[in-house]
């Protein structure tokens, strides 16, 4: 499948695969919204879609809702600036977590810790954030939105140019 | 197990910042963080609407939206769901999450940039643990709590922190026994009562407790900062995670910069620079304006909900003893006493009054100013021209050229301020209660007086 968007720029891609406090919001058929916390996000080679990691415990109802509507946000935020951008994308594929996202996974919680940390959140708990087992969601991105606090939080930002 | 709202205070102070996933009507959905949830009762939360953002369009469209919101000592998360009632633009409920609002934006300088919109009211639908969020501790740990003792055992504390307000004969022991006894059964280390000066438009702190003698004669401008924005509302403002609240408004400083925006200067905490909790509460008496007592601490989750309820209680004894104390407490005239001026030593003060703003310097640096400058203005004269060293609260309150108001003139309190200045920057001269309503000044060096109309 060609890619439906511009992919991201580089400086999104690292800002999205660190530690960064990765929430994720969806909706069932009937317009109930849902959040959960994802555990890790990979971009692929292209830069246009994205792989996400959702616990699968607390997220059973976002993995059902994903499954539903196949709509997702991903909101990422860099704890000690808030720097913050949305993502929005649709769902290609849901399949159970590997072994690659395991480990993914368990770096994320480690990259993590440090940066909820700035919030006074103990590593002690953070390490005891839920990973696994997981559902890995292939998403294909629509489009990413600034969310940093303030006026401009919203506003589309710019992707890079498609290769 | 059912878990009531209440029960997840200490969720609600945004230390680590909650969520909130909401969508059109088209079935778009959208995750953000969300920056105050205000719990009105057990049924009802409001969020504070500070852009008009994607969450409160969504909601505008499909009225539901689920909040995860964590807690912030062992990390369980924990889900409403929510159904949006109404925007509220007014009342009680949009100045109290405003205040909080505008005490941020006053320290952060984006004073009318940073301001609530609305609160938007929602019914809690359902209240559930996030089951499966966290692993379990690893064995042989259990995550430990602290929970505070409650308030059967605070309520004894009020009763004796009442008893030691009630009990002070004076105004300056009223307000170190309070502030003394709220660190003493409470554990609050750092307190100030402030009130207003002659202008109104500025507060001086009055008594201090935990900052030394610094703190005394510190001055917060009316609507700056936390104890300004109490002062100016008249409302009880607490505010937990103070450095949380101050990053997440110098971050949309930085945004409000960068899109060019015109900011006013950061103004600093005005007591501990590192508080992490605050709580001012106003002191109001009837329908008049005392003062402020503010309290902070280091710890980020010191000052809890239930802590308003006694806090407000204790605050209006205080203020009830300073207006009463605040009354005519003069004694009878006596004959002046001639006595001379006791010997002065070898060290000497020069003072110099401005009498376009009754500011008075000493040895070139600021003392004091407005009616206590007045005050200390006319004892020193009097001490200079007639060796007088006695004086009576009657006669400064019958002397036109102090301008103290007819009723409720607050003279005892700019006496203490004047009396604490004086300990600060000149501790040669003295203010002394000799009895109710009658000092006596106690010189121990030279004094060179001098007037000039401007600086």
């Amino acid at each position: 499948m060609a890619p439906s968007y511009p992919p991201l720029p580089p400086d999104l891609v690292e800002f999205v695969q660190g530690g960064r406090s990765l929430i994720v919001g969806t909706c069932s058929a009937a317009l109930e919204p849902e959040c959960v916390r994802g555990v890790g996000l990979r971009v692929w080679p292209c830069a246009c879609k994205l792989t996400l990691l959702i616990p699968n415990e607390p997220g059973a109802q976002t993995i059902a809702n994903l499954r539903e509507t196949g709509r997702v946000a991903i909101t990422l935020s860099y704890v000690p600036t808030l720097k913050t951008i949305q993502l929005k994308g649709r769902v290609l594929a849901i399949r159970a977590g590997d072994e690659a996202d395991h480990a993914l996974a368990r770096r994320y919680r480690e990259l993590f810790a440090p940066e909820l940390a700035f919030a006074g959140m103990a590593p002690a708990h953070t390490s005891r954030l839920a990973i696994w087992p997981c559902c890995a969601v292939e998403i294909d991105l629509d489009v990413v939105y600034a969310q940093t606090p303030g006026p401009t939080a919203g506003e589309k930002l710019p992707l890079a140019e498609r290769a | 197990m059912t878990i009531q709202l209440a029960e997840l205070d200490r969720c609600f102070h945004g230390i680590v910042p909650g969520m909130i996933a909401t969508c059109d009507r088209e079935g778009v959905p959208n995750i953000s963080y969300i920056s105050q949830l205000h719990l009105i009762d057990e049924k009802h939360v409001a969020l504070s609407c500070q852009f008009f953002n994607k969450t409160r369009q969504n909601l505008d469209e499909n009225p539901l939206a689920t909040v995860v919101v964590y807690d912030p000592l062992t990390f369980d998360a924990f889900r409403l769901r929510l159904r949006f009632l109404r925007a509220e633009t007014s009342g009680p409920l949009f100045d109290a999450m405003a205040a909080r609002i505008i005490a941020i934006a006053s320290h952060s300088g984006m004073t009318g940039i940073f301001k609530l919109r609305s609160a938007d009211v929602c019914e809690v639908l359902s209240l559930e643990p996030c089951r499966g969020f966290l692993e379990p501790p690893p064995a042989g740990q259990r995550v430990v709590v602290e929970h505070p003792e409650g308030p059967l055992t605070e309520l004894r504390g009020l009763q004796m922190v009442s008893e030691r307000v009630n009990r002070a004969c004076d105004l300056e022991t009223l307000l170190s026994s309070a502030l003394a006894a709220l660190d003493e059964v409470f554990g609050f280390s750092h307190g100030m009562i402030l009130v207003p000066d002659d202008t109104g438009q500025r507060l001086i702190t009055l008594a201090s407790h935990g900052y030394g003698d610094d703190g005394i004669g510190a001055e917060v401008k009316l609507g700056e900062g936390l104890i300004g924005v109490v002062a100016q509302t008249r409302r009880l403002l607490r505010i937990s995670a103070v450095e949380s609240a101050l990053h997440y408004g110098r971050a949309i400083r930085a945004e409000v910069q960068a899109s060019g925006g015109t900011l006013t200067a950061e103004i600093p905490l005005s007591g501990l620079p590192d508080a992490q909790s605050q709580m001012a509460i106003p002191l109001i008496m009837q329908d008049r304006f005392i003062g402020v007592l503010a309290l902070e601490c280091k710890d980020t989750l010191t000052f809890e909900q239930w802590h308003e309820a006694f806090l407000q209680v204790l605050a209006n004894q205080i203020a009830g003893g300073i207006d009463r104390m605040s009354d005519d407490d003069d004694e009878p005239e006596e004959p002046e006493p001639t006595a001379p001026a006791p010997e002065t030593a070898a060290r000497s003060h020069s003072f110099l009054y401005y009498r376009n703003d009754d500011c008075v310097f000493v040895d070139g640096e600021y003392l004091i100013r407005n009616v206590p400058g007045k005050i200390l203005w006319k004892i020193l004269r009097a001490y200079e021209t007639e060796g007088r060293t006695e004086f009576s609260n009657r006669e400064l309150r019958l002397d036109p050229s102090l301008g103290l108001p007819a009723f409720k003139d607050n003279l005892e309190s700019r006496l203490i301020l004047l009396r604490k200045r004086l300990e600060q920057k000149c501790p040669d001269i003295k203010l002394v209660p000799t009895k109710r309503g009658r000092f006596a000044l106690s010189v121990s060096s030279k004094l060179a007086l001098a007037e000039r109309e401007t600086a």
